[in-house]
């Protein structure tokens, strides 16, 4: 293997990513220094680019790295992100033209926009607002775990001196790149380069997933060689070939709770709103569970890799994030490899871009400007523009403070907070019946319970030293088995929400029918 | 045209956007509940492989591709009954 060739194809590409990043500004020209126009591309995008768009939000770090990673690890249990892929674009099919609608006609630009006016509260407006900021956060820091993931292969594997150093020096580089042509293009950028990366990745994975399980001679032997040599079992996340039943309930809380929360994330919202007409969001959205296909195979590359005795003895060296760049390194021409590991990274970098300027959006519409009213549009953008920079170098903080033993787990304690939203974005689609204070109770009892629960799962339950599970056990009730702690959560959030509302409305309604009487 | 014709003519578009709009939530549901019903597909038998991959890995993948036709359809329904709003 030429790794200078790898090196030389990598960086030709980026290249060309980076000048289509700051090219985008001039595409479908707007006047950038307008929030709307920056953040939501004017709303004037079609089925394909929002196609791309949205699609460039499933095929991130996510699928590449943290659930190969994590199929790798424990098995079956992470494949639920199979079933939960099918079932987000039900979700939104059913919920987003509906917000999308309520969005124009009142001209939100937010999901919080609606919320402020729907409970006419500027508390729990913010409240929901500081909660998709900091749920958010994770989720960019996974991206780029899984950038992190490509450099480490790629400069490990070119020279032996300081690979720490040359991997966190490169992705501070990259970031400062990336921050620049997000703060000149906006989601115009994002949405340019989500076609290069998309063009590329989609190359990459059915060239991949088709390629890589004929040479290593099919799944049957990996399967049964994954089943006796995993090297990191813990009971019982085990299962080779199916689900054992104690899991069943995790794999269903996991994959429904992280189907309800992926069109609660700001990003995904944004790129709702960004598209020009309702009968395109269904048509586009309708379409993604194709997406899912390439991420059930990458899925399946961490059962695959057990049959690759060079590819995971790359992932003993440079650990259990690097299962599909190892697998593709060890099976694909350089040339190849340095395209597909530069899909992988700008993978992780676009989606970052996405997330951060719908962190910015929500910041200065939501949090910003209802205390500071005056604030001129021009200005407005400006803050915007910062913001992203500062959110993104945030995340970036991430991976040099806390080292997790499994990238997932930080995506997956993302939907541990996001979901927590749900009540008051999703049912003031349907019902104008909520009230704010038991909302607003809600949300708070739901974090609580989901943070209580995490410390339990992890360090009373289990004593890991850093976050290890978001699976809460209760196998003492062999019917239930563990559960996704999001969901124990959410119920608890839905029953105060919805139970409060209904029980201050009769309370109402009962205090107005007295009132009539005394009439 | 008569006013019963007329009268009867509306009842029957009304029947019409109400199959639809049957029709487009089966669309919707059935892959939904078939994805979380897990147990549908949770089989490791030698039996049901395809490529090697035991059933509960292979299953969810051509239910993907499934999907993917059904919700467009349902796309295309409720876009209709959208157009003549």
């Amino acid at each position: 293997m030429d790794n200078a060739v790898v090196l030389g194809v990598f960086l030709a590409l980026f290249a060309v990513f980076v000048i289509l990043g700051f090219w985008a500004s001039r595409f479908r020209r707007g006047d950038l220094s307008d929030l709307g126009e920056w953040s939501l591309a004017g709303r004037k995008l079609g089925v394909y680019l929002a196609w791309f768009l949205v699609g460039a939000d499933l095929y991130t770090a996510y699928t590449f790295i943290a659930i190969p990673e994590s199929v790798y690890l424990h098995g079956a249990i992470y494949y639920f992100a199979v079933p939960y892929v099918g079932i987000a674009f039900g979700v939104a099919m059913i919920t987003m033209p509906r917000m999308w609608k309520i969005a124009k006609d009142k001209n939100y630009v937010t999901a919080v926009d609606m919320i402020h006016d729907k409970f006419n509260s500027r508390t729990l407006a913010l409240l929901i607002a500081l909660t998709g900021i900091v749920a958010e956060l994770p989720y960019i820091a996974l991206q780029i775990y899984g950038m992190q993931a490509v450099l480490i292969v790629m400069v490990g594997q070119l020279t032996s001196y300081d690979v720490t150093l040359i991997t966190e020096l490169s992705l501070v580089l990259a970031f400062i790149i990336l921050a620049a042509f997000t703060f000149t293009s906006g989601l115009r950028g994002a949405t340019i380069t989500a076609v290069m990366k998309d063009a590329i990745i989609l190359g990459t994975v059915i060239v991949a997933i088709i390629a890589i399980p004929i040479a290593l001679g099919g799944f049957g032997k990996a399967i049964s060689a994954f089943a006796n040599g995993s090297s990191y079992q813990v009971p019982p996340f085990t299962g080779s070939g199916s689900l054992a039943p104690l899991l069943m309930n995790a794999f269903i809380s996991l994959s429904i709770m992280s189907a309800l929360a992926l069109y609660l994330y700001p990003h995904a919202i944004n790129g709702v709103l960004s598209i020009d007409s309702t009968k395109k969001i269904r048509l586009s959205t309708a379409l993604l569970p194709l997406y899912g296909i390439g991420l059930a195979f990458l899925a399946l590359f961490g059962v695959l890799i057990y049959s690759s005795q060079p590819a995971l003895a790359m992932v003993k060296l440079y650990g259990p994030t690097t299962v599909v760049p190892a697998l593709i390194y060890v099976e694909f021409p350089d040339w190849f490899v340095g395209i597909a590991f530069l899909g992988i990274f700008i993978g992780g970098l676009v989606p970052a871009s996405i997330m951060a300027i719908s962190q910015a959006n929500l910041a200065v519409r939501n949090v910003i400007k209802p205390y500071w009213p005056n604030i001129d549009p021009k200005m407005e953008a400006r803050l915007a523009k910062w913001l992203s920079v500062i959110f993104k170098f945030i995340a970036l903080g991430f991976i040099f403070l806390i080292s997790p033993t499994f990238a997932l787990g930080l995506q997956l304690v993302g939907g541990i907070i996001i979901l927590q939203t749900l009540p008051a974005i999703f049912l003031p689609l349907y019902t104008d019946r909520l009230e704010k204070v038991p909302v607003g109770v809600g949300w708070a009892a739901g974090l609580i319970l989901g943070v209580y629960m995490l410390y339990g799962a992890n360090f009373v339950q289990h004593t890991y030293t850093t976050i290890s599970t978001v699976l809460f056990d209760f196998s003492t009730v062999s019917w239930v088995g563990f559960l996704y702690i999001a969901f124990v959560a959410l119920l608890l959030n839905l029953l105060i929400s919805v139970g409060g509302s209904y029980l201050m409305g009769m309370i109402h309604g009962s205090a107005k029918g007295a009132a009539g009487k005394s009439d | 045209m008569t006013e019963t014709n007329k009268v009867s003519n509306e009842s029957k578009k009304g029947a019409d956007v109400f199959r639809d709009k049957v029709i487009a939530a089966l669309l919707l549901l059935i892959p939904m509940v078939v994805f979380a019903v897990t147990p549908i597909y949770n089989f490791s038998s030698p039996g049901l492989s395809l490529l090697g991959l035991t059933f509960f890995y292979w299953f969810p993948i051509l239910w993907l591709a499934i999907t993917a036709v059904m919700y467009f359809f349902a796309a295309m329904l409720i876009n209709r009954m959208e157009g003549e709003h």
